[in-house]
């Protein structure tokens, strides 16, 4: 069966999308789901949560491919290959990339000239679904980490994925980004009406800690009044703010094997993955 | 020869010429004590001296490669280059890169309660992988905590950017 691919999109910044990519991607692989990771954000922080920040620029210093490549569809010459090559996907998945040793996870790799792309972006917005068709049968799942400006990065990301999860942390500033979200999903969908593109949630991401306050519970409700507007469903769990998932970023591990985790912090993340693979049709 | 020694010398030397009773009436007369208050404290010496024993051998041996590896072969090679690396920490420098290790592979890490005493089971462990797992894990460069993460990021970007400027102002 070819991969579900699941996008984790939000118009607004520091909601969390690259955090939960990660974590998502980390729960894939221990649950053996031969899953790949696709960085399509210019600031590179999923490839550097996945590789650490050394392999990450070694990768780079190598200059070994990236996205970027996928994009502009062609490898530079190098000193062992002194022309342009034709760059195929294969070229830029890093296989293994996860934390486990038996590790199922792959990763294509972002890098800062991923902005670029936006400067020419003719043409563009179909490579990265046109490309991913050669690889969908190798894999069970695609978890794509979009940057959070609208722009041709979004529009390629939406025409690589079955489903769009949104990460919305509940507070006043940070919903905004739902009602930009919505009407961009309507828009994309209106262009393209042979593409099922469905939102299968929008998780409150990064909320406080233990109790929810007034500022919280408006967020929340307004939130799930726009979502109801939608029909768009909101997970019960809310993943709450832990400084484990930040150290889960710099450990590049998943949130369960990070130093000193409060065994609490693992326990809900779990809880939400389950309702998550659920409504995406993996039990 | 010891104090100890020679007491050992003339203690066995006594027995030999009169035989372990006498020896004891005697000092049972000597000590103004029965034989058998003797007897016991003999017995709780002996079981003194056998705790002492076992708790000698308890304690942790430190470990020889040549313990598991007995042949010249690729994967010995390989067994010792990745304990040497090991020793002088270059290998899992710190516990945490043991534990972590242990839990990659989905081993139990909570027993592991300092580095040196992990040395064995890991290498046994190790010991198991196939030659291409252990060249893949000497591969991998050591993670050196005296590198700041946000440095070498920042060093790669800001070194894109000098490059950019350099051409544009050329």
């Amino acid at each position: 069966m070819a991969a579900i691919s699941v996008s984790l999109i939000n118009m607004k910044g520091g909601v969390g999308k690259t955090t939960l990519a990660a974590q998502l991607a980390h729960t894939a692989d221990t649950k053996r789901l031969r899953t790949l990771a696709i960085d399509l954000d210019p600031q590179a922080n999923l490839s550097q949560a996945l590789m650490g920040a050394r392999g990450y620029v070694e990768h780079l210093n190598q200059k070994k491919p990236t996205i970027v490549n996928l994009f502009e569809q062609y490898l530079p010459p190098t000193i062992s290959s002194p022309s342009p090559t034709k760059c195929t996907i294969n070229d830029v998945i890093i296989k293994n990339a996860g934390y486990w040793s038996n590790t199922m996870l792959d990763l294509i790799p972002s890098r800062l000239e991923l902005s670029n792309t936006l400067k020419n972006p003719t043409g563009k917005e179909r490579k990265l679904a046109k490309a991913l068709t050669s690889v969908v049968d190798n894999y069970d799942l695609i978890i794509i980490d979009c940057a959070p400006t609208e722009s041709i990065l979004t529009d390629a990301a939406y025409h690589a994925s079955r489903y769009a999860l949104v990460p919305v942390k509940p507070e006043f500033l940070a919903t905004i980004g739902l009602p930009l979200l919505a009407n961009s999903v309507l828009e994309f969908k209106s262009e393209n009406s042979d593409h099922a593109l469905d939102i299968c949630g929008i998780v409150f991401n990064h909320s406080s800690s233990y109790s929810d306050g007034p500022e919280t519970s408006a967020s929340v409700r307004e939130v799930t009044e726009e979502a109801k507007k939608n029909g768009w469903h909101i997970y019960d769990t809310h993943v709450r703010y832990s400084r484990s998932y930040a150290k889960a970023a710099r450990e590049g591990t998943p949130i369960g094997s990070t130093s000193h985790v409060r065994t609490n912090v693992p326990r809900q993340f779990s809880s939400f993955t389950q309702e998550f693979f659920k409504s995406i049709g993996i039990e | 020869m010891t104090s100890k020694e020679i007491l050992e010398f003339e203690v066995a030397l006594l027995l030999l010429k009169y035989g372990r009773k006498s020896i004891l009436q005697a000092l049972a007369g000597r000590e103004q004590i029965s034989e058998v208050e003797i007897q016991s404290e003999l017995q709780a010496l002996t079981l003194a001296q056998r705790n002492s024993k076992a708790k000698k051998k308890s304690s942790p041996k430190p470990f020889d490669i040549n313990s598991i590896v007995r042949t010249e072969d690729e994967k010995g090679r390989l067994l010792r280059e990745l304990n040497a690396k090991f020793e002088n920490r270059t290998f899992l420098p710190e516990l945490k890169d043991v534990k972590r290790f242990f839990d990659r592979h989905g081993k139990e890490n909570k027993n592991i309660k300092s580095r040196a005493a992990s040395h064995g089971a890991l290498f046994r462990y190790i010991s198991t992988f196939d030659v291409t797992e252990l060249k893949k894990i000497i591969a991998t460069p050591a993670a050196k905590s005296e590198f700041s993460s946000l440095g070498l990021i920042s060093d790669e970007i800001l070194k894109n950017s000098n490059l950019k400027r350099n051409d544009e102002t050329s």
